[in-house]
C-alpha cells in the first residue's frame, strides 16, 4: 500500500510540475470555467423563477447553488477528459513507454495521473464556488458542515472516471474523438445547468450512464436539502456505476498493456 | 544470465493505396530466431546495419514488447509470461532527446522515475546526487531540461537508465549526440559496471572504437537474423580480411621478385609489384603478417627498404565484409 501511494504521489507531483507549471495556467482554469458559469447564470436570471417546475430554480439564490455545483463536478469530471487527452503527447514523447518500463502498479500510476489533474485543475474553482455559496446564502450555513463529504463524493468518484478515460485514450493515440463523445453531452445529459429529472424520458436513460449525473444528484441533496434521503437511488446507482468503471479500468489496461506490448504503440519514432 | 532461444517479432504494418482504396496489411519480420547470451560482468555488443532488428530486440528483452515467438528468460525468470517481473532488473539507455519530461528539471525526472521503481526514498536522494554528478549535470540539476542542449538531454537519459541500479542494462547508442570527452567517460563507467559491479550490457552502436573497447562478444544481425557471433578479434578472423604489407625498394630485380612470390605462395597469400614515385613497391597481402619475412627476404638479395607499412585488418571492415556476406 505504501509503494502504492508514493506512485500515486509521484503521479500527482509530476502532473503538476509538467502541466501546471505555470501560475498564467491557474489563471485560465479560474477564468473559463466563472465565465461558462456566469454565462449560464444569465441564461436563466431573464426567467420568472417563481413559476419553476424544478425545486432549484424556485429563486436566484437557489439556482445559484445549483449551477455552483454543476459547475464543480462538471470542471472536475471535464478536466480529467482532457487530462486523458494529454496521454498522446506522452506516446509521443516517447515517456509514455518509459513508465511501461519500469514495474511500477499500473492501477497507481492511472490512478495517480487521475488525481493530479483533478486537484490541479479544480481548486481554484472550488475556492470560488464555495465562496459564491456562502456569498449567495444559497445554502443553509448547517449543510457545509456536509462540505467534507461532498468533496469526497466528489474526488472519488471523479477520480474513477479519470482513471478510465485514462485507459481508454491510452489505447489508441487517435482516441482524440472520444473528448468530443464524452465532454458536451457529459454537460448536457448530466444535469449541469438543467436538472436531469426535466428531460424526456430517452435523454433520463442517457444521463444514467455518466456518474456525473449520480455524483450532482448526491452532492445537491447533501449541500441544498442537508439529507441522502432523496439521492438513495443515486448512490446506488453511482456506487455500482464507479464498480463496473473500476472493473473496466483494470480489464482494459489489461488489455492495453497487451496492445502495446503486442504492438509497440506506446512509441512512435 | 540472460537467454534467449530463437525470439522473433512480426509486425504488421498497414501499407497505404490511394485515398479511395483500403490499406494492404503487410508483415514485416523485425527480428527472427534471435539466440542470445548475457552474462552478468559482460559486455555484448548487437551491431547491424540500420533496420536490423537491434532496437527490436532490446525491447523485446527489456519486456516493452512482446515476441511473436521464442522465448527469453533474466535469471532463470520467464520474460514473456512475466515481464513485470524482469523490469526490475533491467533498463534501457537509448539515444536522443526523447522519454524524459522537458518540463521538469534533471533532478524532478530523476525523482518520478526512482518513485516507480520503488527506490527506498533516503537511498534514491543518494543516488540521484551520485548519478548527476556521474553524467556531469550538478551544474543545471534543476533547470528544466527544455533548456538544456542535446548533449545534456541525453546525459539525463543515461541517468535515468542507472536510477533503479539495473543488473542488466540495454544501451540503444547511448553515446549518440555526446561530446568526446563525456563519451569517453560513459564508456569508462559503462566498462567499471561490468567489470566491477558484475553487471550483464547489451551495447547497441555505430562507433566501432566503442566495440573494439568495450565489447567481449558480438552479435552481429541483418534483416532480424544472426549472422556472426564472437569476439570482435574472431569476427575479424572470421571475414578473413588479412594482413596488408607495403614494401618500398629502390629497383627489384627479377631474382629477389621471385624470391618474394615464392614466399607469399608458401603462405597463399596475393602479391602486387608496381612502380612506386621512386622505385618499386611490393604488396603483400595474406592472412597473416609477413613483413618479417619479407624484410629477410630482400635484405638477403641485398636491397634496402625504403618504406614499410603494415595495415592491419579493421573490425569495421570485418563487419561490413560478413553483413555483406551474410
Amino acid at each position: 500500500m505504501k509503494v502504492i501511494w508514493r506512485i500515486i504521489q509521484a503521479e500527482i507531483m509530476k502532473q503538476h510540475r509538467n502541466t501546471f507549471h505555470s501560475r498564467y495556467m491557474y489563471f485560465a482554469l479560474l477564468i473559463w470555467p466563472i465565465v461558462i458559469f456566469i454565462n449560464a447564470y444569465y441564461d436563466f436570471k431573464p426567467f420568472n423563477l417563481s413559476d419553476s417546475m424544478s425545486e432549484y430554480f424556485t429563486s436566484i439564490e437557489s439556482m445559484v447553488t445549483f449551477l455552483i455545483t454543476g459547475f464543480l463536478a462538471y470542471n472536475s469530471f471535464g478536466a480529467l477528459v482532457q487530462s486523458a487527452w494529454l496521454m498522446s503527447f506522452e506516446r509521443r514523447n516517447g515517456t509514455l513507454e518509459m513508465v511501461f518500463l519500469s514495474p511500477a502498479n499500473r492501477m497507481a500510476i492511472i490512478y495517480g495521473r487521475a488525481l493530479g489533474a483533478l486537484f490541479q485543475n479544480i481548486w481554484m474553482f472550488l475556492i470560488f464556488a464555495v465562496f459564491v455559496t456562502v456569498y449567495v446564502n444559497g445554502i443553509p450555513l448547517v449543510n457545509l458542515l456536509y462540505l467534507p463529504l461532498v468533496f469526497l463524493i466528489l474526488i472519488l468518484s471523479a477520480m474513477i472516471w479519470g482513471g478510465l478515460m485514462n485507459v481508454i485514450f491510452m489505447f489508441s493515440r487517435d482516441a482524440g474523438i472520444l473528448f468530443n463523445v464524452f465532454d458536451e453531452p457529459m454537460a448536457l445529459f448530466s444535469g449541469v445547468r438543467v436538472p436531469a429529472a426535466v428531460f424526456p424520458l430517452w435523454a433520463k436513460v442517457i444521463s444514467v450512464i455518466f456518474p456525473l449525473t449520480h455524483t450532482l444528484v448526491i452532492v445537491r441533496s447533501l449541500l441544498i436539502r442537508g439529507s441522502l434521503i432523496g439521492s438513495l437511488p443515486s448512490i446506488g446507482y453511482l456506487i455500482a456505476v464507479s464498480i463496473i468503471m473500476i472493473a473496466l479500468t483494470r480489464f482494459m489496461l489489461h488489455k492495453a498493456e497487451k496492445h502495446g506490448r503486442e504492438t509497440g504503440n506506446f512509441s512512435f519514432y | 544470465m540472460i537467454q534467449s532461444d530463437n525470439l522473433c517479432k512480426v509486425y504488421t504494418v498497414k501499407e497505404k493505396k490511394g485515398f479511395f482504396r483500403p490499406a494492404s496489411v503487410k508483415k514485416v519480420v523485425a527480428a527472427q530466431d534471435l539466440s542470445l547470451r548475457i552474462e552478468p560482468g559482460h559486455i555484448v555488443g548487437l551491431l547491424g546495419v540500420n533496420g536490423a532488428g537491434k532496437t527490436t530486440t532490446i525491447r523485446m528483452l527489456a519486456g516493452i514488447l512482446a515476441p511473436t515467438s521464442g522465448t527469453f528468460t533474466i535469471d532463470d525468470i520467464d520474460g514473456v509470461r512475466h515481464p513485470k517481473e524482469i523490469k526490475k532488473k533491467v533498463n534501457v539507455i537509448t539515444g536522443g532527446e526523447r522519454n524524459i519530461y522537458w518540463r521538469l528539471t534533471a533532478r524532478e525526472n530523476l525523482e518520478y522515475f526512482g518513485a516507480l521503481y520503488s527506490v527506498p526514498k533516503a537511498e534514491l536522494k543518494e543516488r540521484i546526487g551520485r548519478l548527476i554528478d556521474l553524467v556531469g549535470l550538478a551544474d543545471s540539476a534543476d533547470i528544466p531540461v527544455e533548456k538544456y542542449s542535446k548533449g545534456m538531454k541525453q546525459r539525463l537519459q543515461i541517468a535515468r537508465g542507472l536510477i533503479n541500479d539495473p543488473k542488466y542494462l540495454f544501451l540503444d547508442e547511448p553515446t549518440l549526440g555526446l561530446d568526446i570527452a563525456i563519451a569517453k567517460e560513459l564508456r569508462a563507467y559503462i566498462r567499471d559496471l561490468a567489470r566491477e559491479h558484475d553487471r550483464g550490457i547489451l551495447l547497441t552502436t555505430h562507433y566501432i572504437t566503442e566495440v573494439e573497447e568495450l565489447c567481449d562478444r558480438v552479435y552481429l544481425i541483418n534483416k532480424g537474423r544472426v549472422i556472426k557471433t564472437g569476439a570482435p578479434h574472431e569476427l575479424i578472423q572470421l571475414a578473413q580480411m588479412g594482413v596488408g604489407v607495403c614494401i618500398h625498394v629502390d629497383a627489384l630485380p627479377d631474382a629477389a621478385a621471385g624470391n618474394i612470390k615464392a614466399l607469399a605462395a608458401r603462405y597463399d597469400a596475393s602479391v602486387e609489384i608496381g612502380r612506386a614515385e621512386h622505385g618499386v613497391s611490393i604488396l603483400i597481402h595474406g592472412a597473416e603478417n609477413l613483413s618479417t619475412y619479407c624484410m629477410k627476404s630482400l635484405t638477403d638479395d641485398g636491397l634496402l627498404v625504403k618504406k614499410l607499412e603494415i595495415t592491419e585488418p579493421k573490425l569495421e571492415d570485418a563487419l561490413m565484409k560478413l553483413t555483406m556476406e551474410g
